[in-house]
């Protein structure tokens, strides 16, 4: 899990996301003049557990990367039609320090910021 | 076997030929009440060209269910409006998606080094969004494969439709 972490990282660092944009555009025929400034990435996680443990075990490795509104996770069967675009059910930060594993880990999520310069899309930031 | 993104790669089978030594050895063990527990996994077998391993099975059915959501149109002040989505990317849709990632090892006594690593950016699903201001948000899906179990993977690839519709699809 960790590498596919760092995948979205480096695609994120190299700038690779307005290409996925653009292209994306082209395919759909989707008005986006400028990719780089009116589009946003976000990384989910979507599993089929509902257990705290894997849910904490899970963040916990995205933590230390410091993205904390990049990577959120939820359970699949939180997962509704009527949920799923809410921003109610994905987890980040400052939702999982009540069952941090460690705690230095608690401590990390306490006081990282929620945002690394990535940018959110609106329905979650509600 | 590796995969393009040079990553360990794992595909497990169980076939009816596994599940009844498995009911063997437990039974022979004195373990005969744990079946159960396997009982309920699809089997598959990888000299059958029209079959899928266990992993695959979950993950492709997890990503189902998720989808599904995400596909349903959602207009709404708040969520904006659902617009197109790839569940399942091609990977030769993907731009560069190889990429060499500097990384530093993670050792407590030696002094930390970088290392150049290849990563692969593949995800299992994408979704662009209508935002409210009229913008467009990449959403992108990634399954927890750690975390499929499949036993509930059989559960959800149970047909949605009541018993009812289905039979009058058929007539």
């Amino acid at each position: 899990m960790r590498a596919k972490f760092e995948a979205f990282i480096a695609y994120d660092r190299q700038g690779k996301f307005e290409k996925l944009i653009d292209m994306y555009a082209r395919k759909y025929l989707l008005e986006i003049s400028n990719p780089k400034t009116s589009a946003c990435a976000t990384f989910f996680v979507a599993s089929t557990t509902t257990t705290t443990t894997a849910g904490a075990i899970r963040f916990s490795r995205s933590a230390s990367l410091r993205r904390a509104k990049q990577f959120l996770f939820t359970s699949l069967t939180d997962c509704t039609a009527d949920t799923i675009l809410t921003g109610n059910i994905w987890m980040r930060g400052r939702e999982y320090r009540d069952i941090a594993c460690t705690p230095d880990h608690r401590d990390h999520l306490v006081t990282a910021p929620d945002t690394d310069g990535v940018g959110v899309p609106g329905w979650v930031a509600k | 076997m590796t995969n393009p993104g040079k990553r360990p790669t794992a595909i497990y089978f169980l076939s009816a030929k596994n599940k009844e030594h498995l009911r063997a050895y437990l039974t022979t063990h004195g373990k005969a009440d744990q079946y159960e527990d396997f009982a309920v996994l699809q089997t598959s077998d990888k000299d059958d060209s029209d079959s899928f391993s266990t992993p695959t099975w979950c993950t492709r059915s997890a990503l189902l269910r998720s989808s599904c959501h995400w596909s349903r149109p959602v207009r709404t002040p708040l969520t904006g409006s659902y617009s197109v989505g790839d569940h399942q990317p091609r990977s030769a849709d993907i731009p560069d998606k190889d990429l060499k990632v500097d990384l530093r090892k993670r050792r407590k006594t030696a002094p930390q080094n970088s290392q150049a690593l290849y990563r692969h950016f593949n995800p299992d699903g994408v979704a662009m969004l209508r935002e409210p201001s009229g913008e467009y948000s990449l959403n992108i899906l990634e399954t927890d494969n750690n975390s499929n179990n499949p036993a509930t993977c059989a559960l959800s690839l149970k047909p949605s439709l009541p018993t009812t519709d289905r039979a009058s699809l058929r007539s």
